[in-house]
């Protein structure tokens, strides 16, 4: 008898490979690369806030 | 509060402790319990990691330190998007291999059963403890809605969080955390508008800002590089990469929610949902603060916003010299708003002099106002010495039971307590598990079955909330909460999180070197804490550090080479 396949949730991947499923942003690296333009975006208005009225 | 609050109090909390207790009946395995059902979706998991991390304190103090310090405290927060990006490339994809129920199990299975151990322990200690000062949260709000004394508020709150949390398990607070959360945003995005809405006809954003930036409350950003200035850029990205890091990769509360995702893509995916919003959410809150200062430069503020001292104030307005500090404060209140209208017409009418001359005199108005209200309280810690003169925890609730509606109060105290429920229940539940994972079926009962494990994790989970409660009892707090609960993690976060560096970067260490080096590094630690006055944020990274150098150094002088086969990072 076969052994039973593990459960989807924890079978093992390759990390990088694993899809996004978005269909934007095709890889992870893109994915990091958004979230880190949103960071500079918003330290960046910070900036300018702190710049204006302080 | 009125009747309608209590509806809309009552209602709010019952329907989402029956939905979570519907949603999960029937479910008693040991998995289920612990981790979930493993089928979480991202949405569910950004919502369940935001709301675990997004207290009671985040919303009752953040505010409170906004309007005493204005919104350089964002910049705690800097490092967390660097930080969720390198646990969601790294440590993610480790964990869910592994197939692991607490990331200490992690250190077990890479070095030994005493690193494992350690880990735990570290983990136990510090989230015990900030387990005490969450606590805290609701009993001020249940302290300042009905009068009780604080004691009695940490008692009941404390036990009310212990039996929901024991009933639900894991999978409870994740089917619940998304509707809680949805109460804290309706009652978080209702205050702000309603702040906007009082402040006085005439005041543009514009002046709003202005103001506030002339009361030095619009320093979001301080490129300053003394490390004694608690928040700075440099320490935000720098030392609070390190300090989120260690929360979101190494913190079990934490660990515990994005592992119950259906996948990879889902947990990733909910960490980034979390790097995204964080910043953003905190400012709101922390200028909601700021508004709220802005406000009260209009409006009469109480002489003290804690209750405790508001209510030994109104006990003995009979001493003359209580009395003459209530009738001082109000008359420098009212001096400081004459000056503010004038600078207002001034500005208005382009006459820049008159206006930068307004302001100069309302600023020293108010500082002569501040130190009344300093020395005041200085006055009653004196004479009662169970008296805090913290005030800033209590300023936004303050503000909601005297200034908002009727309604609106019910379901902003309804998103204070569904706050403490969610992430009180999450570290609840990680205290729990970790210590029936790491503990109980490792060195107590190694043959437990499931049935005896869930047990067993409903009586850690339930004498985690009594140490808590008892924390809470016995701390007196010289910081407001949201630093209070920043600075428990620094001190501890540091050397948990140089563990799993070294577990995963490290390959030629073993467990014997890594497991004395946390132990020297964690007492440096300490050592340091007691005796420099670096800002906090500095010391996940010093932590680190250290526990990497130490072990690297002291692999050096043991025989062979640590760490077990196939372990590693890919």
């Amino acid at each position: 008898m076969k052994p039973p396949k593990p459960p989807t949730a924890f079978r093992s991947v390759e990390p990088e490979s694993d899809p996004t499923g978005l269909a934007w942003l095709p890889t992870w690296k893109v994915v990091y690369l958004v979230v880190i333009i949103f960071f500079v975006l918003w330290i960046t208005l910070l900036v300018a806030l702190t710049v204006s009225f302080s | 509060m009125s009747a309608l609050d209590f509806i809309v109090l009552i209602g709010s909390m019952l329907s989402i402790a029956i939905y979570g207790i519907w949603r999960t009946r029937g479910r008693r395995g040991l998995k289920s319990y612990l981790k979930g059902d493993g089928k979480t979706a991202w949405f569910a998991i950004g919502l369940s990691v935001m709301a675990t991390q997004a207290s009671a304190i985040t919303f009752l103090s953040t505010p409170g330190q906004g309007y005493l310090a204005g919104l350089g405290f964002v910049q705690i927060y800097f490092g967390l998007p660097i930080a969720l990006i390198i646990i969601a490339a790294v440590f993610l994809p480790i964990f869910r291999r592994l197939n692991v129920y607490t990331a200490y199990e992690f250190l077990g299975l890479r070095f030994d059963t005493k690193t494992r151990l350690l880990g735990a322990v570290l983990f136990l200690l510090q989230r015990g403890l900030g387990a005490g000062l969450t606590i805290y949260a609701p009993s001020i709000v249940l302290a300042t809605v009905f009068g009780w004394p604080l004691n009695v508020t940490i008692i009941s709150s404390g036990l009310v969080v212990i039996v929901y949390t024991v009933m639900g398990g894991s999978d409870a607070v994740t089917v619940t955390q998304k509707y809680q959360l949805a109460v804290i945003f309706a009652g978080m995005v209702t205050a702000f508008c309603l702040v906007v809405m009082k402040l006085p006809d005439g005041l543009t954003l514009t002046d709003t800002f202005a103001l506030a930036g002339g009361f030095q409350k619009c320093r979001a950003v301080n490129f300053s590089t003394n490390v004694h200035e608690r928040y700075t850029f440099w320490s935000g990205v720098l030392g609070g990469t390190f300090l989120m890091l260690a929360y979101f990769g190494t913190d079990q509360s934490q660990v515990q929610r994005y592992l119950s995702g259906a996948s990879l893509r889902e947990g990733r995916l909910g960490l980034m949902f979390n790097a995204v919003c964080k910043i953003p959410m905190q400012f709101f809150i922390l200028l909601l603060g700021v508004l709220i200062f802005v406000f009260y430069l209009f409006e009469q503020p109480p002489l003290f916003f804690n209750a405790t001292l508001s209510q030994y104030l109104a006990e003995h307005r009979s001493d003359p010299k209580l009395h003459d500090y209530e009738t001082a404060f109000t008359s420098i209140h009212a001096q400081t708003n004459r000056q503010l209208e004038d600078w207002l017409k001034a500005r208005h009418g382009g006459d820049q002099s008159a206006a930068a001359a307004a302001f100069a005199a309302a600023m020293t108005a108010h500082q002569q106002g501040e130190n009344i209200r300093e020395e005041a309280a200085k006055t009653l810690s004196a004479v009662n010495s169970s008296t805090t003169a913290n005030d800033a925890d209590y300023v936004f609730i303050t503000f909601i039971l005297s200034q908002l509606p009727h309604g609106v109060i019910g379901l902003l105290v309804a998103a204070f307590f569904a706050a403490a429920l969610s992430s009180k229940a999450a570290e609840l539940n990680a205290l729990g598990s970790s210590t029936t994972v790491d503990f109980y079926r490792q060195i107590i009962k190694p043959n437990a079955t499931d049935t005896q494990c869930v047990a067993a994790s409903k009586c850690f989970t339930a004498f985690w909330g009594l140490f808590a409660i008892g924390f809470a009892l016995y701390a007196h707090l010289v910081e407001n909460l949201i630093q209070a609960v920043n600075i428990l993690g620094s001190i501890f976060y540091g050397v948990m999180l140089g563990l799993f560096v070294v577990a995963f970067f490290l390959r030629r260490v073993g467990g014997t070197a890594v497991f004395w080096s946390a132990v020297a590094s964690q007492t440096l630690i300490f050592f340091l804490y007691f005796n420099l006055t670096i800002s906090y944020l500095w010391y996940p990274l010093i932590g680190c550090a250290a526990c990497v150098i130490f072990s690297v150094a002291l692999q050096a002088f043991l025989p062979g080479v640590g760490g077990k086969s196939g372990l590693r990072a890919q």
